[in-house]
């Protein structure tokens, strides 16, 4: 296993380097740069050029990005380029809100997606069933941001329960740092809880239909044992698969709930560093992803053998 | 079965847990009782002083010109050239009558009584994402109305726009205007602790000179584009300005009318190139820096050692007191979201700009004012390139003039006719400045005759490049222009782009020909763009042919002339300028703000500084 999981990080590397490559590339193909943003009457366009100069916009392309590869290797993820903050010190304060909005909207979907997903499938072509796919199918087509200003209509002006906007840390307590999140959480978990629901559903009925469930059955243990001991636990799987899709899903997800309830996380940084063209904060964050996408998948294959003892690497 | 009983009790803890949770997000009846803004409101009570009144004088100053006639004798030299090479010199005395201007100021005071202000509490305003804190590096001018609670100027505008001293406390002139001596008010501090001096103000605005446009256009034109040779720090707290040519401008030139960066800053920060932007914000202002997180907020802190300059509070000069504990820059990037946090009483003050279909959202909610300010407003126009193969000629820009939909083009930026007008004035409407000269023209919707100057030029046909922001607030307006300029039988090729992008298009020579967009306008000749003016060609490359323009915009700004004279001249200007059309005005759209109102004491303007405002606790 250990050897499993050392070749694996060894084969993630050139991974990062292509994205770091590809990332790079599109964003200096992309017309305009980070000195064109402070451009305004009062400036002129050999101010703007001598900018360009001191931020090292004109150097190569191919110059730019060694230097920011070296640096990056070296741990220097750089500064922002119209901020001159650390990058690393830009994302520490939003790294907090993103995992919270990811850690509580899989929280959600799972204990939405999960159950609902099960009952359909112990309900299978019933009236349940068809309610919880019809839920489903709402939670897969209604625009996310549509809900959220749904919700914060509901729930923040007509029932002021939950903040409009914001984010509370969790250092200010937990109850406060719960009602900042469970608004954007909620919204966020529709969409991942209604696929869970459809997965887990159509896996169960899969394996509902298999012998060993049968014989289960036919020995005569509780319906509730038959389905959590024989046919959820070796249904769970493709429904693990599916976190780690789930998990990568919210974390580079949560840009739109942190713009319509104004939470300061990464997804942002990342929108406002890409429209700035701020190509260190971008290439950071796009770095961070891709790691966040390889070493997710990589904890999944890992669960995977413990689950099942069958499966070894 | 080991793998189900490992997995049970962590499973069962974890569905405990988001049980528990859940229950918890549930379990709502107690907040359902107590509305968020009372708590926020008790809060403050619990944690303020009050000072129950406050008086302040407001002064009311009203300049009157009188022309009066005058003697003036004068001695007249002639050389007369007489044949075989003898000159000779004849001297002759010669009483004239000119016009003498004096100047009178009659002060009218009146006294405001600030009922109950409290002091305390955090005021939360929304605020657009800022690039940097540094006043004097580019990029400022978009972000920097925050950084006015922190930094100060030498003198600053009130809300007749007229400059009024800040951090100076007297000055005088030379007779000739030339030499202009300034006294710094004693006892300023920086908020690091250090005293603010003759050096500071000096270093500041040398820092500041080749990025200010006031200031630069004053050192260019006025002192041979020479600043050491010209600005001493004479002591402490005196310093000297010498002047080559007279200015019309220098006042305002230090005071913020565009919030471009005329701060006064320590030695720490006017010392750094400007290109090393320093985020530190440390000025003499009411409210200190606490905490800036780059695209979310900035938290300021009263200054308890602030110094407030004398006389009474008018927009951005005279007293200003911090009544407030904080104020909280919030970026909210999402308009609805700003909205329902304004309604929910998470925000105090709505000072980003909103359309005039989100101010119809909020105006029956009893808690919130909305302020529709229709001075300070933004011009929309269409900037047409005079270096081009098109816009080069003046008949597309006069067909551009003739056909365009003024009133169709503004509900398009900015909704219902309550939130914009138009104006036919080169200079924005309902100022002093407002003419009717040579504005016959002007939406006119004459597409026949717009049509026949397209033809008359051989413009049939031409490739129109036109890059546009992705802002609805241009990008709506452009696509009736587009629409426009395709009956005018032109084929456009419609650029939607990033702001940074679209920059990249529009300083770039080949790469444009006409875009809209929106500017502070013109509402005092000595204010701003109006002295930008004179360097009209920064982005479309105005060639003022006959000179005229340029000939009177020199006259505006070096010789002493009374208002009525600079009226004439402004008037020739505008007569210039609708024949040439540098720029082809649309309208003007004033600008929404919106306030809750248990914030106190607050007067809309163009911008509302956060100083001078207090909460009260009644809503």
């Amino acid at each position: 296993m250990q050897q499993y999981i050392a070749r694996r990080i060894l084969q993630s590397l050139p991974i990062i380097a292509v994205v770091a490559v590809i990332t790079f590339a599109l964003v200096h193909v992309a017309p305009g740069d980070a000195a064109y943003m402070l451009f305004s009457p009062n400036v002129s366009v050999e101010q703007i050029e001598e900018l360009r100069r001191s931020l090292g916009l004109d150097r190569p392309m191919v110059v730019q990005f060694v230097d920011w590869a070296v640096r990056f290797i070296r741990g220097d993820l750089g500064t922002g380029l119209l901020s001159k903050q650390p990058v690393l010190d830009l994302m520490k304060p939003r790294l907090e809100a993103t995992v919270s909005i990811t850690f509580w909207g899989m929280v959600f979907s799972i204990v939405m997606g999960i159950p609902l997903g099960m009952v359909a499938a112990w309900k299978a072509h019933g009236l349940i069933d068809r309610a919880v796919m019809l839920a489903a199918v709402f939670g897969l087509s209604v625009p996310s941001f549509w809900l959220a200003y749904i919700f914060v209509w509901a729930f923040a002006l007509q029932l002021p329960w939950f903040p409009a906007i914001g984010y509370t840390p969790i250092s200010d307590g937990l109850w406060p740092w719960f009602r900042s999140l469970a608004m954007p959480c909620f919204v966020i978990s529709l969409h991942t809880g209604a696929v869970y629901a459809r997965m887990t559903r159509s896996t169960m009925i899969e394996v509902l239909n298999e012998d060993y469930v049968r014989t289960a059955r036919a020995k005569g243990l509780a319906e509730f044992n038959v389905f959590v001991r024989h046919a959820f636990k070796n249904a769970s799987i493709p429904i693990i698969t599916l976190l780690g899709f789930l998990f990568i899903g919210l974390i580079t997800g949560t840009i739109f709930v942190e713009i319509v309830f104004a939470i300061p996380g990464l997804g942002r940084l990342l929108v406002d560093a890409v429209k700035a063209h701020d190509i260190p904060i971008v290439q950071a964050l796009l770095m961070l992803t891709a790691l966040v996408y390889v070493y997710v998948n990589l904890i999944v294959d890992i669960i995977y053998a413990y689950v099942d003892p069958r499966i070894r690497y | 079965m080991n793998i189900a009983k490992r997995l049970r009790l962590p499973a069962a803890a974890a569905i405990a847990a988001v049980m528990l949770a859940v229950a918890l997000a549930c379990t709502t009846e107690t907040v359902r009782e107590v509305p968020v803004d009372r708590v926020v409101t008790q809060e403050v009570v619990k944690e303020v002083p009050v000072e129950r009144v406050v008086e302040v004088e407001k002064e009311v100053v009203r300049t009157v010109e009188i022309e009066k006639p005058v003697e003036v004798i004068k001695e007249v030299v002639r050389e007369v050239e007489v044949p075989g090479d003898t000159v000779v010199v004849e001297k002759e005395v010669v009483v004239e009558v000119e016009k003498q201007v004096v100047v009178t100021e009659e002060v009218e005071v009146e006294k405001i009584v600030y009922r109950d202000p409290r002091m305390g509490g955090t005021i939360r305003v929304t605020d657009i994402q800022k690039q940097h804190l540094d006043a004097a590096a580019p990029g400022y001018e978009a972000n920097g109305w925050s950084n006015t609670h922190i930094k100060e100027s030498t003198f600053q505008l009130n809300a007749q726009y007229d400059p009024r001293p800040e951090l100076v406390e007297s000055w005088k002139t030379s007779g000739d205007g030339l030499t202009w001596t300034f006294t710094l008010r004693d006892g300023v501090k920086f908020h690091n602790g250090d005293p603010m001096t003759a050096a500071d103000v000096v270093g500041s605005i040398k820092r500041v000179q080749d990025h200010d446009g006031m200031i630069s256009t004053l050192v260019k034109d006025h002192q041979d584009g020479d600043f050491d040779g010209h600005w001493t720090a004479v002591d402490r707290l005196t310093y000297e300005m010498a002047l080559e040519k007279f200015s019309t401008f220098v006042l305002s030139s230090f005071t913020q009318p565009t919030i471009t960066g005329q701060f006064i800053v320590p030695e720490s920060e006017w010392s750094r190139p400007v290109t090393d932007v320093n985020n530190d914000a440390v000025g003499t202002g009411p409210f200190k820096l606490d905490q800036w997180i780059p695209g979310d907020r900035l938290i300021v802190s009263r200054y308890e050692d602030y110094q407030s300059p004398p006389g009474p509070p008018s927009w951005q000069a005279g007293r200003k007191v911090a009544f407030a504990d904080k104020v909280e820059f919030i970026v909210v990037p999402d308009v609805a979201a700003q909205v329902a946090a304004l309604k929910a009483g998470q925000l105090d003050v709505l000072s980003t700009p909103f359309g005039g279909d989100t101010a119809d959202q909020m105006k029956d909610d009893p808690n919130i004012i909305i302020h529709t300010v229709r001075f300070g407003t933004a011009r929309m126009s269409i900037w047409p390139k005079h270096s081009g193969e098109i816009f080069d000629d003046v008949r597309a820009r006069q067909a551009l003039r003739l056909a365009l939909p003024s009133e169709r083009i503004m509900t398009a930026a900015y909704g219902s006719s309550s939130y914009w007008r138009t104006c036919a004035s080169m200079w924005t409407c309902d100022t002093f400045w407002e003419s009717d000269v040579d504005t016959a023209d002007y939406n006119a919707q004459d597409l026949a005759r717009a049509k026949a100057l397209i033809e008359e030029a051989g413009l049939v046909g031409a490739e129109v490049l036109m890059p546009v922001r992705s802002l609805p607030l241009v990008s709506d307006p452009s696509r009736i222009v587009r629409e426009v300029l395709e009956d005018l039988g032109m084929v456009v090729i419609w650029e939607d782009l990033d702001t940074g992008a679209w920059v990249e298009r529009v300083i770039t020579e080949d790469k444009w020909d006409l875009f809209v967009t929106t500017t502070s306008g013109f509402k005092d000749p000595f204010i701003g763009n109006s002295v930008h003016f004179k360097k009209m060609g920064w982005i479309h490359d105005y060639a003022d042919e006959t000179n005229e323009m340029t000939e009177n915009l020199d006259r505006l700004f070096s010789e002493n002339l009374t208002r009525a004279e600079q009226k004439k001249i402004t008037d020739q200007i505008q007569s210039v300028f609708f024949r040439d059309l540098p720029l082809v005005p649309l309208g003007e759209g004033f600008k929404n703000l919106a306030v809750r109102t248990r914030i106190k004491g607050y007067i809309p303007h163009e911008s509302v500084p956060m100083y001078n405002l207090w909460i009260e606790d009644d809503n």
